[in-house]
């Protein structure tokens, strides 16, 4: 069986008083047609009724399952993830709105579908407070880091064969020369 | 025994034709001139309740409705205890058949009369039923005021009886009536029967005809017996008073018939039951069979020449229809007895032949449209149409001679249009028609009826025997200038002999013999010896003296007696000693040369309509100075002299003036010839640099040089001319602004731009219009526009004009061809404005009734009678226009200069969208109502629209002086002079879209409003200011009502497109309304000439809001161009040009051309509706919301927050947008 090795760093970094979001995932490594967990939290001290984020990961590496997808927001109007190019899109619109608190804004399964290595990075993400002409925007505490990456990287089984075969040759291969 | 009648009670169902109290009672129709004061009289009880009775006027023609009637907008008038109602129509058709249909308040017809025949109705409330012909008639000699009236005693309408024409009595009891009495229960009486008890040449399918003086019952059908049939079968029908039996098969041709009616069979319905007197019996001889037609049409004219050469019937005069004749020929071996045969064109029946009308074997008939045929006609039969006219019509119609059971048909085509008879070549025998002139035999004779080609009798009649007489003799009786070398020419009726010529006895030479044939018809006499110059001398032959040769010898008619002056001028100077035309003419405008003038020089032009000719020097007699001319013309005041023939080398001598401007000599004498010499044309180009330039050309013979274009027909009608111009000349207030140095400029450059092109006939209405070739006809017009390659002629100044007088057909090319509509890309919305030259359905015959206030001239259509085809001045008109807006095919018209008598469906309005629905289906086009007349003039703005296309959105408003926006002097909109505005507001059916629509008709430049208000400086002309206040008042009262509305301004607004009141809308710090006609057409717009330059006073002008969606816009020239004397008018036309000149198509149906525009209203598009649906909902979010999250480009219109970018929080906003709750899809 071919081993996937899965590194993932949590980013969890704050600061009081500000809106946070985080995502992460339950394993780092997994091998290929195995799924990891990944959970997209927001904190939320202002209220809000629109909330958006892109979750950009390498979708070589991972695919969404569509049916996996759950949120503390589906209250909303709309409250949908979906699949694309560079990772997944989470976007939430509500007439009302929700209060401020901590909210699990994504969860879904990712199949690992070919070995390699990810960072999984949280961009664009919005949110806001709409009115009958205007959305205000919420604004984010920009000190937090929305990304983060994890390793070791992801390796196909014949190729982390062969890089560990060379390796070890090569450093039989010095030790030899010593 | 007496019979009470029953009293008069209304008979509001009443459903017996001749039982009912309310009936037509009075009718006038036709009279001597044009039609005056036609009416229909219904009488009525005075308590009858007529709401939604109706009279309907039908067509016999065609069995259709023209027009209708309701009772309830009239109140019975009382006389002698009765009721009377006059209707008096725009027009009522005279007949052969026509009819009156009255028809009860439950659509049930009461009564269809008909005069002059019977006819069926194909539509209208009658439709299906057939006529019953009250049996009397008027006609073109029907004195005015008189009318035919229902007569005698009685309740009911069957108590009556139909009398001729007698002094009418509208709205009163007839003069012969009385209503309310009693009357004598008399048995029934045979009235007529058809056919006549022994006639003949009773057709084979005939129907015995039978009319009763009173109702009755027939209860049996009769017997009808034959030679060789002894029992026909027959059927019975009718009612009333006329009954039809019908042999259900044809009778036996040739055979002898009798019909016999038992009096049991007839009893009469009122009173106690009474039957005929005595039974009918009459017997009558069925027609030849068709086959033993032996009949030849062997000559036939439909279009008598002009003047006497088309007097065919020698009464004296020529006349149109008079003097049309059909000749035919005999050529079997036997007698053959026509009585009862008929005649016809391509209308009816126009002649039937009388009883004993016998042509002899070999022998001919003629029979003339008309007049007193005056002449031996070679010894054939003559008659005259028994209709009054034969009717053929010039381009082509049908002859048919019928016998009953066969005919002898002609269908001849536009070859009937050649001023001459068709004859059959050769005479009898002949296979096809010929022109007559083309045939040898003929010798140029327009036509011979009564004999053969040549003159000559037909075989089987014999010319009477008459006493020749003197046909012409030259010179004429008084003749002055007569060459001293002159030979008497003498031409006689038919072959003379003469003892001895006389001599001319003579002033100065004594008596000259004279030498020639003795024997002939035609003598050429010449004198012995040469005549002295300046003599008289006398002719003299004594009628005895000359006998004809055939039968008995017969003495001419009369003596012949002439006395002529021969020539002043004896020889042609054969030296320097004449005068040269330059030193006549000189520089200047005018001559300065005195006393006689001798000259001798060389015809260039012969021009009989102006009594003389052109000369010019030989090239070596010029005197190259280009400021004088080379020629002028020479005038034979009295036409006294021969005139001489282009070529020829002239001495002319006589006394110089100026005509009017146009210099010119006078003969004295006679122009001798002295040689021949062709003188070249000298060109001419225009414009000119000053009218000097053509004043050095006056009198010279010259060729364009450069293309020239037709720029004004106005008068071609009136006097044969056009103005030629090089291009196209136009309005100088169309394309430059009034008073500027560009303006003055124009004007200067227009002056010198054009000549008139003449048509050497100085007549008012000449009969023919040399111009297009081939004449001018509603078919071959000449519209401005075309070009004239070539025109070569000489040139003269008359009427303040300088003028080409062509010596050949100029060269002219259909550069600007009509066209079939308009050329216009199309959006959903076409909007056309038309002026419609004074449409008006009420036509007055003297007495001024028109306009709300009942007293303004009826304009438009006059009372002028009918042309051939029986169609009036309106008629005509009404065909036009309803052609010309069913070409355009508008959505929405504006009309102006139409009758102001309201909007419901008995206005004129409402009878001109009749008329398009008529063609185009009923109710494609409905009127905008609004309540009762607008304004106060004669004539009003409307709009039509189609229901299919456009809706009406809310009601119509009027822009008058009561709500228009006032000033220190006034309201600015003056409904006392301009008409009033009229508004709509239209949604589109498709999509709901709305425009405004304002149609106009401001003030004229006409007559005067006055000082500070008419512009006398910048040729903006009268009224100025007030046009340009309404235009303020205008623009002012649609930004007040229809602010948020795309608005069209159409209409003639009587300004040019940059005259104030028109700059005044566009003014883009002001209403800034665009120009349409110049956005697309720019300065080559044009929808109206006047002084051949062009230039549009009808305007398109659209809002700010609307400009954008307008795709195109075109005026379609179908007016403005074409010649007015192609219009609908009867005026300043002879006959045969009120029908050659008139075509049922749009071509001149007004002076105006209308403005077409064409729209794309579009609903603009929905801000977030991101997948075009129209609306916005959960879908647009969701699709905005994948271009978002797919990174999509999106269009900085979704930036609906406005913060610089495109993001989830513009879909926030999108939804507060949705156009249902909660964005529900």
């Amino acid at each position: 069986m071919k081993t996937l090795l899965i590194a993932l760093s949590l980013l969890v970094g704050f600061s009081a008083n500000a809106n946070i979001i985080s995502v992460s995932v339950d394993n780092t490594e997994v091998q290929v047609g195995e799924s990891v967990d990944a959970s997209v939290v927001v904190d939320m001290t202002d209220a809000f009724d629109t909330l958006y984020f892109e979750l950009e990961f390498d979708t070589s590496v991972f695919e969404y399952d569509a049916n996996s997808f759950s949120s503390d927001l589906d209250f909303a109007f709309i409250a949908e993830l979906t699949s694309q190019t560079y990772g997944v899109s989470f976007y939430m619109l509500d007439f009302i709105g929700a209060f401020p608190s901590n909210y699990v804004a994504s969860t879904f399964s990712l199949t690992a579908i070919s070995e390699g290595v990810t960072s999984f990075d949280i961009v664009s993400f919005v949110a806001g407070l709409g009115g009958s002409d205007t959305a205000t925007p919420i604004s984010i505490d920009t000190t937090v880091p929305t990304t983060t990456e994890v390793s070791p990287a992801v390796v196909s089984a014949p190729s982390a064969i062969a890089l560990f075969a060379a390796a070890v040759l090569a450093f039989a291969g010095f030790r030899r020369k010593a | 025994m007496k019979l009470k009648l029953a009293a008069a009670v209304s008979l509001i169902c009443a459903t017996n034709a001749y039982a009912t109290d309310v009936f037509i009672n009075e009718i006038h129709y036709d009279n001597s001139g044009g039609d005056v004061g036609e009416f229909v009289e219904i009488a009525a009880p005075l308590d009858a309740d007529l709401t939604d009775w109706a009279v309907v006027l039908y067509n016999g023609s065609n069995g259709t409705s023209y027009g209708e009637f309701n009772l309830g907008d009239y109140r019975l008038t009382e006389s002698n205890g009765y009721g009377f109602i006059s209707i008096y129509p725009s027009s009522i058709q005279n007949g052969s058949p026509d009819a009156i249909a009255l028809v009860n308040g439950a659509g049930t017809v009461v009564q269809l009369l008909s005069y002059e025949g019977t006819m069926t109705a194909t539509n209208g409330p009658a439709e299906g039923v057939t006529s019953t012909d009250i049996g009397v008639a008027e006609a073109s000699s029907t004195d005015a005021g008189t009318s035919l009236q229902l007569s005698g005693t009685g309740s009911v309408y069957s108590d009556f009886s139909w009398a001729d024409s007698s002094a009418e009595t509208p709205s009163v009891m007839n003069s012969a009536q009385t209503i309310g009495g009693s009357v004598e229960d008399t048995p029934p009486s045979v009235l007529s029967i058809s056919p006549a008890d022994g006639e003949s040449n009773v057709a084979v399918d005939t129907n015995i005809v039978i009319s009763f003086n009173e109702d009755v019952a027939v209860s049996a059908v009769g017997t009808l017996s034959c030679t060789s049939e002894f029992s026909v079968p027959l059927t019975l029908s009718g009612s009333g008073r006329t009954y039809t039996v019908s042999p259900d098969i044809d009778l036996p041709a040739a055979d002898d018939c009798s019909y016999v009616l038992q009096a049991s069979s007839v009893v009469d319905l009122d009173g106690e039951p009474n039957n005929l007197l005595e039974g009918i019996s009459i017997s009558f001889t069925v027609a030849e069979p068709a086959a033993d037609i032996d009949l030849v049409i062997n000559e036939f004219l439909s279009d008598p020449a002009a003047d006497l050469p088309g007097d065919a019937n020698g009464d004296g005069a020529r006349n149109s229809s008079q003097d049309e004749f059909v000749e035919l020929v005999n050529p079997g071996l036997e007698a053959l007895d026509i009585s009862g045969w008929t005649i016809s064109d391509g209308v009816g029946v126009r002649h039937v032949f009388p009883i004993d009308t016998l042509i002899e074997a070999g022998c001919a008939v003629v029979v003339f449209g008309g007049g007193e045929p005056t002449g031996n006609f070679g010894g054939a039969l003559v008659q005259t149409a028994s209709s009054g006219s034969l009717g053929l019509n010039n381009g082509g119609d049908t002859i048919a001679v019928d016998n009953g059971s066969g005919n002898v048909t002609y269908i001849y085509g536009s070859e009937g249009s050649n001023n001459q008879s068709l004859t059959l070549n050769p005479d009898v025998t002949g296979t096809e028609y010929a022109q007559h002139s083309t045939l040898s035999a003929a010798q140029g004779a327009l036509f011979s009826p009564g004999t053969k080609a040549d003159g000559s009798s037909f075989a089987g009649c014999t010319a009477p025997d008459t006493a020749p007489s003197l046909v012409s003799i030259s010179p004429a009786d008084g003749e002055l200038g007569v060459a001293t070398d002159a030979v008497l020419e003498l031409v006689f009726s038919e072959e003379v002999m003469v003892s001895q010529w006389p001599a001319l006895n003579c002033s100065v030479s004594g008596e000259v013999a004279l030498l020639g044939n003795t024997s002939g018809t035609e003598f050429m006499l010449s004198p012995a010896v040469p005549l002295d110059a300046d003599e008289s001398c006398s002719f003299s032959v004594l009628a005895s003296d000359v006998t004809d040769l055939d039968g008995q010898s017969d003495a001419l008619t009369e003596d012949i007696s002439i006395n002529f002056a021969t020539s002043l001028i004896a020889s042609c100077p054969t030296d320097g000693s004449f005068d040269l035309i330059s030193s006549i003419q000189g520089t200047g405008f005018e001559s300065s040369f005195t006393g006689t003038a001798n000259v001798k020089a060389a015809v260039t032009a012969v021009v009989p309509g102006k009594k003389g000719f052109y000369i010019q020097e030989e090239l070596e007699d010029y005197d190259n100075n280009p400021a004088s001319s080379e020629g002028i013309f020479v005038f034979d005041e009295n036409e006294a002299f021969i005139a001489p023939a282009v070529g020829d080398v002239v001495y002319v001598s006589g006394s110089v003036s100026e005509f009017f401007g146009n210099t010119q000599i006078t003969l004295s004498s006679a122009p001798l010839v002295c040689g021949n010499y062709t003188v070249e044309p000298t060109e001419f180009s225009l414009p000119v640099t000053s009218s000097a330039d053509l004043e050095s050309l006056e009198g010279m013979f010259v060729k364009n040089a450069v293309e020239l274009t037709v720029t004004n027909n106005f008068t071609l009608g009136r006097f044969g001319e056009v103005t030629l111009s090089n291009g196209r000349i136009f309005n100088p207030n169309n394309i430059s602004l009034p008073g500027s140095a560009e303006n003055a400029e124009i004007i200067a450059a227009n002056a010198l731009n054009r000549i008139l092109l003449d048509d050497a006939n100085s007549a008012q209405n000449p009969e023919v219009l040399p111009y297009p070739a081939g004449g001018l006809s509603a078919n071959n017009t000449l519209r401005m526009g075309y070009t004239v390659s070539s025109v070569e002629g000489v040139v003269d100044y008359s009427f303040s004009e300088y003028r080409v007088i062509p010596t050949v057909t100029p060269t002219i090319v259909e550069t600007n061809a009509r066209t079939s509509a308009p050329d216009l890309a199309l959006g959903n919305l076409t909007v056309a404005s038309l002026n419609v030259l004074n449409y008006f359905t009420s036509i007055d015959a003297g007495v001024d009734f028109c306009g709300p206030s009942g007293n303004a001239e009826c304009r438009g259509a006059d009372d002028n009678g009918t042309d051939s085809n029986g169609l009036t001045e309106f008629d005509r008109q009404k065909a036009k226009t309803v052609a010309a807006l069913v070409a355009m095919n508008a959505d929405i018209v504006g009309l102006m200069e139409i009758e102001n008598n309201g909007f419901d469906a008995n206005s004129t309005v409402a009878d001109l969208v009749d008329g398009v629905n008529a063609l185009m289906g009923e109710g494609t086009y409905a009127v905008v109502e609004h309540d009762g007349p607008i304004g106060t003039d004669a004539i009003t703005v409307a709009l039509i629209y189609k229901p299919s296309v456009v809706n009406l959105s809310g009601a119509s408003l009027v822009l008058d002086s009561s709500n228009s926006i006032s000033d220190d002097d006034g309201v600015l909109f003056n409904d006392s002079k301009n008409r009033p505005s009229f508004i709509q507001k239209f949604a589109l059916v498709e999509n709901g879209e709305e425009i405004v629509l304002s149609v106009n008709h401001f003030k004229s430049k006409g007559s005067s409003c006055g000082a500070g208000d008419d512009d006398t400086s910048t040729g903006q002309g009268n009224c100025n200011l007030t046009r340009t206040r309404a235009s303020l008042a205008l623009a002012a009262f649609l930004e007040d009502n229809f602010a948020d509305t795309p608005t069209l301004i159409i209409g003639d607004l009587n300004a040019y497109a940059l005259e104030d009141p028109i700059t005044t809308l566009t003014d883009a710090s002001g209403p800034a309304y665009t120009d349409l006609a110049n956005m697309f057409a720019g300065s080559e717009a044009y929808s109206y000439s006047f002084n051949g330059e062009l230039g549009y006073l009808d305007h398109a002008l659209a809002s700010p809001s609307l400009v954008d969606k307008v795709v195109d816009a075109t005026e379609w020239h179908i007016n403005a161009d074409e010649p007015v004397v192609l219009d609908y008018n009867f005026e300043f036309k002879s006959s045969s040009q009120i029908d050659s000149f008139f075509a049922p198509g749009p071509y001149r149906m007004s002076d105006h051309d209308p403005v077409v525009v064409s729209i794309m209203l579009e609903a603009d598009a929905l801000v977030g509706d991101w997948d075009n649906d129209g609306d916005v909902d959960i879908n647009d979010i969701r699709g905005f919301m994948m271009a978002v999250q797919s990174r999509q480009e999106i269009d900085m219109a979704y930036d609906l927050n406005n913060d610089g970018v495109v993001n989830i929080l513009d879909a926030r906003v999108l939804m507060s947008m949705c156009t249902r709750t909660r964005c529900a899809a």
